[in-house]
């Protein structure tokens, strides 16, 4: 009786399981609809955004600022070895501080996180986090979850009006990822920025100098999007402790002077001015 | 799955209602039962504690529909926990988890066929004997 009993509990479970195992072979949702979204609509999508983006914002086109921001990027992206080419910077005017991922590794940075941060450690650091929700394919699964696929093709399609496309690009800028996204794209940048010998401390402490901030203006606009700053603080420099580097700065001039670079477009001291960007650009080269 | 079977002596009337309203009791819970699992297995655990002195008959067939119930209560906690950490957690709706939803409706869709075969011959004073739980009840109720 006994084996009886067990032989059909056996069979039971092996039914149960071998149902799941068959129907989870099923594609119902997720990666397939990923998939079925076309490295080209991705495109076509970003560029949608980006044009709503830069309709109500000035896009900084000082070539000197970007070679800064794209020498970083070349020194996270090097380490990871990921495809520098592809990421795309946007350097966008406005005192937000506040950079977002974008689809097809556009990435848009607000001149007020620039003028927000100490140093270029921590600018690299939040390219870092972005990178990291452009590499786990973060950015698609937001807007597939926040705005539907359907749409998505939609406004890929140019078949959406002005204003889809202004809420898409809201939805990329002022709503924060899943908990578990975030600390996915964490993990990431302490990687790369170790493995950049660029001391994670710094994305630590810009996370802290955000947190502290208690009645939060309307410029805070990424720490809004990135919820539990504290925390994620103490677990970034819990995390940075499994990574040996030497730690080397990224720029020998003072980040006040990349700073002004922003206020002073200009065309007054510009002899000053690039030989402050040649210094800064030559030492992110040598290193 | 179920099958008739004969039974050490033929129960009346009395015994045969009580016996088919075990799995009546837990048919009942269903519907109150579906965003919470446990409560089926309160109902039928509560008929069962009330019968539990009764003839061999009612005893017997509350002990097959409340284990039938604590194995779709397993089933059905592991998708109700999974769907409160998809919805207050961190955890994602994934083809798995689909995958799992479907599988549990399968079988208690199974189950309620069961349940309700057995609720109808029982009352008819035959014995319905479950696959896996009838030999299992067997083992645990003795005349």
């Amino acid at each position: 009786m006994a084996n009886k009993i067990l032989t059909q509990l056996v069979v039971i479970v092996v039914s149960f399981f071998g149902l799941w195992f068959l129907l989870s072979q099923i594609e119902y949702i997720g990666e397939g609809d990923m998939h079925r979204f076309a490295k080209e609509s991705e495109k076509k999508l970003s560029e949608m955004i980006l044009e709503s983006i830069t309709n109500t914002h000035d896009e900084i086109e000082n070539e000197k600022v970007k070679a800064i921001l794209d020498s970083i990027k070349v020194r996270l992206c090097e380490t990871k070895k990921l495809d520098c080419d592809k990421i795309k910077i946007h350097l966008v005017r406005s005192s937000e501080i506040n950079a977002f991922a974008l689809p097809d590794h556009h990435m848009v940075i607000y001149t007020g996180l620039l003028e927000y941060a100490k140093n270029a450690e921590e600018v690299a650091g939040v390219m870092a986090h972005e990178i990291g929700h452009m590499e786990k394919n973060h950015v698609m699964k937001k807007l597939v979850k926040e705005i539907g696929m359907e749409m998505l093709f939609t406004i890929a399609a140019g078949d959406a009006g002005n204003d889809i496309s202004r809420e898409t690009a809201k939805v990329l800028s002022s709503t924060a990822f899943d908990r578990k996204h975030e600390r996915e794209a964490d993990a990431f940048a302490v990687e790369t920025l170790a493995n950049a010998d660029i001391d994670p401390q710094h994305l630590s402490n810009f996370f802290f100098r955000l947190a502290r901030k208690d009645n939060l203006p309307e410029e805070l606009a990424w720490i809004s999007t990135h919820p539990d700053t504290k925390e994620r603080s103490a677990e970034i420099i819990k995390q940075k402790k499994e990574y040996t580097y030497t730690s080397k700065p990224i720029l020998v001039t003072p980040w006040e002077s990349i700073q002004q670079l922003l206020v002073n477009t200009d065309d007054e001291d510009v002899d000053e001015i690039e030989e402050v960007v040649a210094d800064a650009i030559d030492s992110t080269e040598v290193e | 799955m179920a099958e008739v079977v004969v039974f050490p002596y033929r129960p009346d009337d009395y015994e045969s209602e009580k016996a088919s309203n075990s799995y009546l009791m837990s048919l009942i819970a269903v519907i109150a039962g579906l965003p919470l699992p446990i409560i089926n297995l309160l109902a039928t655990g509560f008929f069962w504690l009330s019968n539990r002195k009764g003839t061999f008959f009612v005893r017997w067939h509350c002990m097959q529909a409340l284990l039938s119930q604590v194995f779709v209560l397993m089933m059905n906690s592991a998708g109700f926990y999974w769907t409160l950490s998809i919805i207050f957690g961190d955890n994602e709706v994934s083809n798995t988890y689909i995958a799992y939803l479907i599988t549990i409706f399968i079988f208690n869709v199974g189950e309620f066929i069961m349940t309700i075969y057995a609720a109808v011959n029982t009352r008819k004073g035959q014995h319905v004997y479950f696959w896996f739980f009838g030999p299992l009840t067997d083992q645990i109720c003795k005349p």
